[in-house]
């Protein structure tokens, strides 16, 4: 079965080619989110998961009677890729199936201006915070590959193809990728994937009925008004990948103000009030506001957007 | 101080004397910072009625006083609506320095769209003057230059504020509960 690993630079378009990928050779994407969710559960505590999201050095251990954390991770990969083959982003994945016959192993990259443009589109960050996130995810990617593996992550010896993105598009690259591999495996060459070309939704849909409301009361007052336009990454995993992200419900321009609307249970927004407060603590200059429950009552009420009590 | 017995008023939060005597620190303040400059203050109808009246004698230099009126207009039933101005200024502030007075600020959404408005005739400098500042409440950001009061989040009635249109003759301020 083909197996394609994808080591990417942040920034590059590698998980939006992984996913193309994928969805072109009908075979299943494996990545450090998959394998946290569906395979850890399985061996591993809650407490070892969170430690494995944070420690490079924790994959190292072996738990009490078993394999170290990194070899019982390669294993379950090794396992799916010969049963169903697999695209694989990250996890070492290029150093696990080096030698293995039917693996093609390519590293995406883009010039750090394009990477940081895209960044800050994506994320909706400015400059210094993108440069800031592109430095940790490539030290975070770096680290992994030689304390577990011994290699540098961007000796080129280690990939069949090196793609820079900056002049190619997910479907380019895809052909490109499709072109090189053997006949057997190519499958059907002629259907390019539109993966990361996602039209943009004319008309704003909320995720909840008091948000609507809200933006009502924006539009009344002639506030402009933008919907969930920026998400700050909050954490990063032991490999660089964006583990925790917070989009607030608004953002105010004029004002240079993040609002963010809750009206769920205490459970929930006690959860809410630590994304914030996180927030705050990695973007100071960011401000932000939760409005509660009681606070988004009273203001629909005030308006006469629901009736008084 | 005897406080009205009638509904909701249930009690005083800050009294007459202390609104006195603190209107009178901001009037001296506003004086200063104003000496030479003619400043014109709005205040929003009605509301802000009784405090500008006070505020505008305890300032000691010249000053120009007008009012703003604003009203929520509904095209449709159901509808929002949107916030419009029913009573425009009638002294041009085009070049003027400015200074809003305002009775209460909490959510800042009536004074985000009014600093938006007023800006909009190109005044050579505005400020903003709010009697009560009620942070808890604060969605919009805008730097408040002279505060009378911070209050606690708390609905309050007097001295121009209302509940329904009454209370709005208290020379007081009162926690109001419903």
């Amino acid at each position: 079965m083909i197996v394609i690993t994808i080591s990417r630079q942040t920034g590059s378009l590698g998980e939006a080619l992984a996913i193309a990928l994928s969805k072109q050779l009908g075979i299943p994407l494996i990545d450090r989110e998959y394998v946290h969710t569906h395979w850890l559960p399985e061996f591993t505590t809650m407490n070892q998961r969170n430690i494995l999201m944070e420690s490079i050095k924790y994959h190292l251990l072996s738990p009490k009677g078993s394999i170290p954390f990194y070899k019982a991770i390669e294993n379950r990969l090794k396992d799916a890729a010969s049963h169903q083959g697999a695209v694989i982003v990250g996890l070492g994945a290029q150093a696990i199936f080096q030698d293995w016959e039917n693996a093609l192993h390519i590293h995406v990259i883009a010039p750090n201006s394009i990477r940081l443009d895209r960044i800050q589109r994506q994320y909706g960050i400015d400059i210094d915070k993108a440069e800031k996130m592109m430095a940790i995810s490539d030290r975070k990617h770096r680290r992994y590959l030689w304390e577990i593996y011994g290699l540098d992550w961007e000796d080129p010896g280690l990939y069949h193809l090196i793609l820079n993105t900056s002049k190619l598009s997910i479907p380019g690259a895809v052909s490109i990728i499709l072109q090189g591999l053997p006949e057997e495996l190519a499958l059907d060459k002629t259907k390019a994937v539109q993966e990361g070309d996602r039209p943009i939704a004319d008309k704003v849909e909320f995720a909840h009925k008091s948000e609507e409301e809200f933006a009502k009361i924006l539009d009344m007052y002639q506030i402009e008004w933008q919907y969930e336009p920026t998400t700050f990454p909050m954490e990063w995993d032991a490999e660089g990948n964006v583990t925790m992200a917070f989009a607030p419900d608004f953002y105010l321009p004029a004002f240079h103000t993040y609002i963010e609307l809750t009206t769920m249970n205490q459970k929930y927004v006690t959860e809410k009030n630590k994304k914030v407060r996180r927030l705050k603590a990695l973007f100071p200059e960011v401000s932000v506001t939760i409005l509660y429950k009681k606070d988004i009552h009273a203001l629909l009420k005030k308006f006469g957007i629901v009736q008084e009590d | 101080m005897e406080i009205e017995k009638t509904r909701g008023a249930e009690r005083v939060l800050i009294g007459k004397d202390e609104l006195r005597n603190r209107i009178e620190i901001l009037g001296q303040q506003i004086s200063e910072d104003y000496t030479g400059r003619h400043p014109v203050l709005i205040s929003v109808l009605r509301g802000g009625l009784y405090f500008l009246a006070d505020l505008s004698r305890a300032i000691t230099i010249p000053v120009h006083i007008d009012f703003l009126s604003i009203g929520r207009y509904s095209e449709e039933q159901n509808h929002t609506g949107v916030v419009r101005i029913t009573k425009d200024l009638d002294i041009s502030i085009t070049g003027r320095h400015v200074l809003i007075v305002e009775d209460i600020i909490d959510t800042g959404l009536t004074l985000g769209y009014l600093t938006r408005t007023l800006q909009a005739h190109n005044p050579e400098s505005l400020s903003i003057c709010t009697l009560l500042n009620n942070p808890a409440r604060r969605l919009i950001n805008l730097p408040l230059d002279y505060i009378g009061f911070d209050i606690p989040d708390v609905f309050v009635v007097g001295y121009g504020l209302d509940y329904k249109e009454d209370y709005r003759h208290l020379s007081y301020i009162a926690v109001y509960t419903t």
